[in-house]
């Protein structure tokens, strides 16, 4: 009696595992065929309408699931809340197969990558070149970067590796091992073609220890107009291959040590300019600290006149990005700052006037551009006291917010109306 | 019971905050122009750009930079100013201005990179020197602080690192900048003697109490809550951030909570402008360098 009770319960339990295992079964079936097509007619079923499609699958390279006719992968053949039905959005869809595109220990990744734009690069459905890339070679990434490619066909000194391939020495996704998508860090990754140990290369060198450098910060890994592939803007003190103008010698114990500190250094040779930047009543601050002048300038050689670290707008903006947002955001734009140009109004070194101003009256420095008469006659300066202020002239500034406002032709006030009675009360309704 | 223990709780702890929250500062005066004097001349000269305000007690001291000259005023019980004491002490550039607990006056001058020491009546007693200096021996002073010992507290920009001397000049100990990018234009002690920093650039605060050997961050930055902060100072329970693009005063708690953002950019009084300074007397009252308005304003609490 027990053992037939025991082998119900064994049965119903087996019947039970059966039944799960079909549904699972079943479920992965109904997967795999969400939309119940009829056998065969995966893919072909959308080639009858998208003829033109056939054509474009008879090129060399065929992503997987339109090779395999499953359109139904990408696509939702009904409805979808996406464009071109795919069944998630653009910039995601590529993402549910290739999860790993980007690396979460990525150091870098590319714009384009990160935004999920990977149809800037490759072809959805199928394409002449390997890895469905939409153009081969260094074409594909002239294509975006085309002040780049064109630095690289018209440079006089060529970087072979460059000429050979971007992806000789950036990875095109993303890299866990270097910023700017570098396969290694620099000077790894030189290091990896040139020899450092030949007495040329030392000789060339200076005899310093550069296999420990930085190579980029005298040299243009894409080519360059000058010999060595150095950076079009040299500091004399590099081109004329005295190093230990600055470092100390290379046989001592630490030889790209500076033999001063921030500013000093550079006032050995550019007493004058350092000079009279400290004679000022105000210093642009980081000039006098432990960084000094490099915190704009590049010490050795730069693609940027002056030798600046970047384009000026992207430099004080790294210190300054409240005044450059605020810019942005206006709906106005003062051009010197929207063509980059923050020297205008303000001096980079020091200056006697307040905010590192050119020059002591703000109303100078807005007629360096403007003509007044032609905007307004509204008085203004030394006889046109501000009735909010009597301590204060009436100035542009008394309008209008240098680097821009929320409102129209960088108005504190949203209205003309509105704007005019903060002084003139009496008019106020 | 236990309920109403809790509630009180809660409440005790929350005290801080909600009076932070709730503090309300009440414009009561404007300083503009020069004390009237014998000279009309004198009478007639409106403040111009000031960097700096010190006040202790009811004395005030204003950096009139673009004047090149420090003046000397005293905030009276009914809330007028009256001048003095003592006439205005010429200086080239004179920015952040402080005093000590004998009245002697310290101003940093722009245009010299030097701390300049006066007597209480302006008479000058020559740059402020350090002796004692460890490696390296070069100094630039940014700022500079005193505390209630008259100890000086000097934000040295070009050896990274702030520099606490006796009211002498001894050196004392100092303590390295943290690594940190962006650019420290502040420092300040509190009663406690905890003192702290501000990374202009990166909207941080740093503090360090009295024994510690390096600066630690505030918990937060202030990113969300200012543009561009230049100066700062402390009272027992709060911190007080200049808001010099944004033209404002950020409160913190010394754990760098948000407490509050307090003032608005204008021109009309109570309104600021580019404001480069602020002090705290010992009775709440706050001081403003009002630069873009070229005025100084008092604020009491309510």
């Amino acid at each position: 009696m027990k053992n037939e009770g025991m082998n119900v319960r064994f049965k119903l339990f087996s019947a039970l595992i059966a039944v799960c295992v079909l549904g699972i079964i079943a479920s992965a079936g109904a997967q795999e065929n969400k939309f119940r097509l009829k056998p065969g007619a995966q893919g072909k079923n959308c080639l009858t309408c998208h003829v033109d499609l056939q054509d474009k699958l008879k090129l060399p390279f065929v992503h997987t699931p339109v090779k395999a006719g499953e359109c139904a992968s990408c696509h939702n053949p009904h409805a979808s809340s996406h464009g071109k039905l795919l069944a998630a959005d653009t910039n995601k869809i590529c993402f549910t197969c290739h999860p790993d595109v980007v690396s979460k220990k990525a150091l870098s990744s590319h714009k384009v990558v990160a935004e999920g734009n990977c149809i800037k690069c490759h072809d959805p459905h199928a394409a002449k070149n390997k890895f469905n890339l939409l153009e081969s070679g260094n074409n594909l990434c002239f294509g975006c970067h085309k002040d780049m490619g064109d630095a690289v066909k018209t440079a006089k000194f060529k970087h072979n590796p460059v000429e050979r391939g971007c992806l000789n020495c950036h990875n095109p996704h993303d890299s866990d091992q270097a910023v700017s998508l570098l396969k290694d860090k620099v000077p790894a990754l030189c290091l990896k073609c040139h020899k450092t140990g030949t007495p040329v290369f030392q000789k060339q060198h200076m005899n310093y220890p550069v296999a420990k450098a930085r190579c980029t910060s005298c040299h243009n890994p894409h080519g360059s107009d000058k010999a060595g592939v150095l950076y079009t803007n040299v500091h004399r003190p590099v081109a004329n291959k005295m190093c230990n103008q600055c470092h100390e010698d290379p046989t001592s114990a630490n030889p790209f040590a500076t033999k001063k500190t921030g500013y000093e250094l550079c006032r050995g040779c550019h007493s004058q300019m350092v000079n009279e930047a400290f004679s000022k009543n105000r210093i642009h601050w980081p000039i006098a600290d432990k960084k000094g002048c490099i915190h704009c300038h590049n010490p050795h050689a730069g693609p940027i006149k002056g030798l600046l670290k970047a384009k000026m707008i992207d430099l004080c903006s790294e210190c300054h990005a409240d005044a450059i947002e605020q810019q942005k955001r206006s709906p106005t734009k003062h051009a010197p700052i929207n063509e980059g140009m923050c020297t205008t109004c303000h001096a980079p070194h020091a200056s006697d006037n307040v905010l590192l101003f050119q020059q002591a009256s703000v109303i100078d420095i807005c007629l360096s551009c403007h003509n007044y008469s032609l905007h307004s006659t509204h008085p203004i300066g030394a006889k046109a006291l501000d009735p909010r202020n009597n301590n204060v002239m009436v100035l542009c500034t008394s309008c209008h917010g240098t680097h821009g406002t929320e409102n129209k032709h960088m108005l504190y006030y949203p209205t003309s109306t509105e704007l005019c009675v903060q002084c003139h009360v009496e008019h106020r309704r | 019971m236990m309920k109403n223990i809790v509630l009180i709780a809660i409440l005790l702890l929350s005290a801080p905050a909600l009076s932070a929250e709730l503090m309300q500062f009440k414009h009561l005066v404007s300083i503009y122009k020069y004390p009237e004097s014998n000279d009309p001349k004198a009478a007639e000269i409106k403040i111009n750009q000031p960097e700096g305000v010190a006040c202790r007690g009811k004395s005030i001291l204003v950096s009139d930079t673009a004047n090149a000259r420090l003046q000397p005023y005293t905030l009276q019980d009914d809330g007028s100013i009256k001048p003095g004491p003592g006439a205005g002490i010429q200086v080239a550039y004179p920015m952040h201005v402080r005093m000590n607990s004998k009245g002697d006056i310290f101003v940093l001058d722009g245009k010299q990179h030097k701390i300049l020491r006066m007597g209480a009546t302006g008479e000058a007693k020559g740059n402020f020197e350090l002796e004692g200096v460890p490696a390296p021996e070069a100094w630039i002073p940014k700022n500079f602080a005193i505390d209630a010992n008259d100890n000086m507290y000097i934000l040295d920009v070009f050896s990274s690192r702030v520099l606490v001397a006796s009211p002498e000049g001894k050196f004392q100990r100092q303590i390295v900048f943290p690594a940190t990018d962006g650019f420290f234009s502040d420092l300040t002690v509190d009663p406690q003697g905890t003192i702290f920093i501000l990374n202009s650039i990166t909207s941080m605060v740093y503090s360090a109490v009295p024994d510690d050997k390096a600066f630690s961050p505030l918990k937060s930055g202030l990113k969300d809550f200012v543009t561009f902060p230049t100066s700062l100072t402390a009272d027992k329970q709060y911190l007080y951030i200049v808001d010099q693009f944004g033209s404002g005063i950020v409160i913190l708690g010394k754990d760098g909570t948000v407490r509050g953002r307090k003032l608005k950019m204008g021109w009309k009084e109570g309104e600021v402008h580019y404001p480069s300074d602020i002090c705290l007397n010992e009775e709440g009252e706050m001081f403003i360098a009002d630069r873009g308005n070229n005025r100084v304003q008092i604020y009491t609490r309510e």
